[in-house]
């Protein structure tokens, strides 16, 4: 079974997330784990309390921006393989140039459909 | 200009030709608005000392300048010009001089002594108001502009289009910290913030209420208590991205005819509007209290992008067509 982690400070979001990964979490494949704030994240990745396979995250969150706990994720020697996937209403060139550099696996715009969101996840944890 | 100089009885704006002005202590023959354009040779100015005399100069202009009274725009440059000479009467204790002066087109409204307010907190206060002002800042000059023809003056106010883009730019362009926004408002603001607190409640006991019931009366209270929220947000100035967001599901809850169809959308809608208005208070609490967040636009573009989710549910094809997925 795969861990997804959403990190997202909307819980609307999170809760279209649940619904959308529905299919792979009933079936079994997947295990889904949600956090509201980046830093609660990073506190449980360093305390061991959380792996996961997929990580999939919003940019612009109140107590720390999506890409800086990227970059954070990516320099830790645990987590610098996982992918990462932006799930966000940015859209712009440069932010994504930033995505990038920082070594993210991919780019989701909001509003997303159900869909396309487990067709991402699939696509990068390579399941059929 | 010399603050201890001025005369007293210039405590009412008055009207004189330059000639006159050589027997005040107060040199004014040159233009003190920024915007370099030929003016009319007549100036008025209101010297303010206390909040009293903030106070008078406001029913002033509004009584005794019939034309700047029936101004659309001179309402709003007196909202800011309050609220500055306010900020620098309470910190500093210091005088600011309000400046008219004329041109064939426009109307100058300038502020002279805003020296102590930083430039950053400045900007702010304008844009919280009305940032479609045309203003220009030289420490320690503001010096606004408004056409004298109303026409073109309410040209000047572009009307933005509803998009994540347009949203989105507050959080790139101007991003403002909770407690840097906190600590440059004023009392009616912060009471304001009481009534969204209120308001919170309210909404949540109307989707309780239409969980409960799902009638269509319950469904337009509960855009009734959004449309009361939005009203607050609006009058608060800073969160007109917000209000945008919040009209377009406004909007949508009014336009719903019909219940008997689609029941499981309905409840993951009713599900979602619940977590909305906790993303709402969420917003308040790491705004207004905890002042925890980096950028208090940080919902903008979220809150919007949630309601296109809900309508989604219900419009399949609308909104979505833009969805991009992409793979690095």
């Amino acid at each position: 079974m795969k861990t997804v982690v959403f990190v997202d400070d909307s819980k609307t979001v999170l809760l279209t997330a649940e619904q959308a990964m529905k299919s792979l979490t009933q079936s079994g494949s997947v295990e889904l784990k949600t956090f509201e704030n980046p830093l609660e994240l990073l506190d449980s990745v360093k305390s061991g309390d959380t792996r996961y396979d997929l990580l999939i995250t919003d940019i612009n969150m109140p107590q720390m921006n999506g890409l800086d706990m990227a970059k954070e994720l990516k320099s830790m020697e645990s987590t610098k393989t996982k992918p990462i996937l932006a799930l966000t209403t940015e859209n712009g060139a440069n932010i994504k140039q930033q995505g990038k550099e920082i070594g993210l696996a991919g780019w989701i715009t909001k509003p997303f459909s159900p869909d396309k969101l487990v067709m991402g996840v699939k696509r990068v944890l390579r399941m059929r | 200009m010399e603050s201890g100089k001025a005369d007293n009885s210039l405590k009412r704006l008055v009207w004189r030709s330059p000639s006159t002005h050589r027997d005040s202590s107060w040199e004014i023959s040159n233009n003190v608005t920024l915007f370099k354009e030929e003016l009319l040779p007549w100036k008025g100015y209101f010297i303010v000392k206390s909040l009293q005399d903030l106070s008078l100069s406001k029913t002033y202009f509004l009584e005794k300048m019939e034309l700047l009274y029936f101004h659309p725009r001179m309402e709003d440059i007196l909202c800011v010009y309050v609220a500055l000479i306010e900020y620098i009467l309470t910190h500093y204790q210091k005088e600011v001089v309000i400046f008219l002066e004329f041109s064939h087109t426009y109307y100058y409204v300038s502020l002279v002594g805003l020296s102590p307010i930083p430039q950053k907190v400045l900007h702010k206060v304008i844009r919280q108001r009305f940032k479609d002002l045309t203003y220009r800042y030289e420490n320690p000059t503001l010096s606004f502009r408004v056409a004298k023809n109303v026409s073109e003056s309410n040209n000047d106010k572009k009307k933005e289009e509803v998009s994540l883009e347009n949203i989105l730019r507050r959080t790139h362009e101007e991003k403002i910290s909770a407690s840097e926004f906190m600590s440059g408002l004023s009392f009616d603001i912060l009471h304001k913030v009481g009534n969204l607190t209120e308001l919170i409640g309210e909404i949540d006991l109307a989707i309780n209420a239409f969980s409960t019931q799902r009638s269509l009366e319950n469904l337009y209270q509960i855009a009734h208590h959004l449309h009361l929220y939005r009203d607050t947000l609006l009058s608060m100035g800073e969160f007109g991205e917000l209000v945008v967001a919040l009209d377009v599901l406004i909007d949508f809850l009014k336009g719903v005819q019909d219940l008997s169809q689609e029941q499981a959308q309905w409840d993951l809608a009713i599900d979602m509007l619940f977590l909305l208005n906790a993303d709402f208070e969420k917003w308040q609490e790491s705004l207004f209290f905890e002042q925890s967040a980096n950028d208090i636009h940080y919902l903008d573009a979220s809150l919007l992008s949630s309601i296109y989710q809900i309508k989604h549910l219900f419009e399949r094809d609308s909104v979505l067509e833009e969805e991009d997925i992409e793979f690095f």
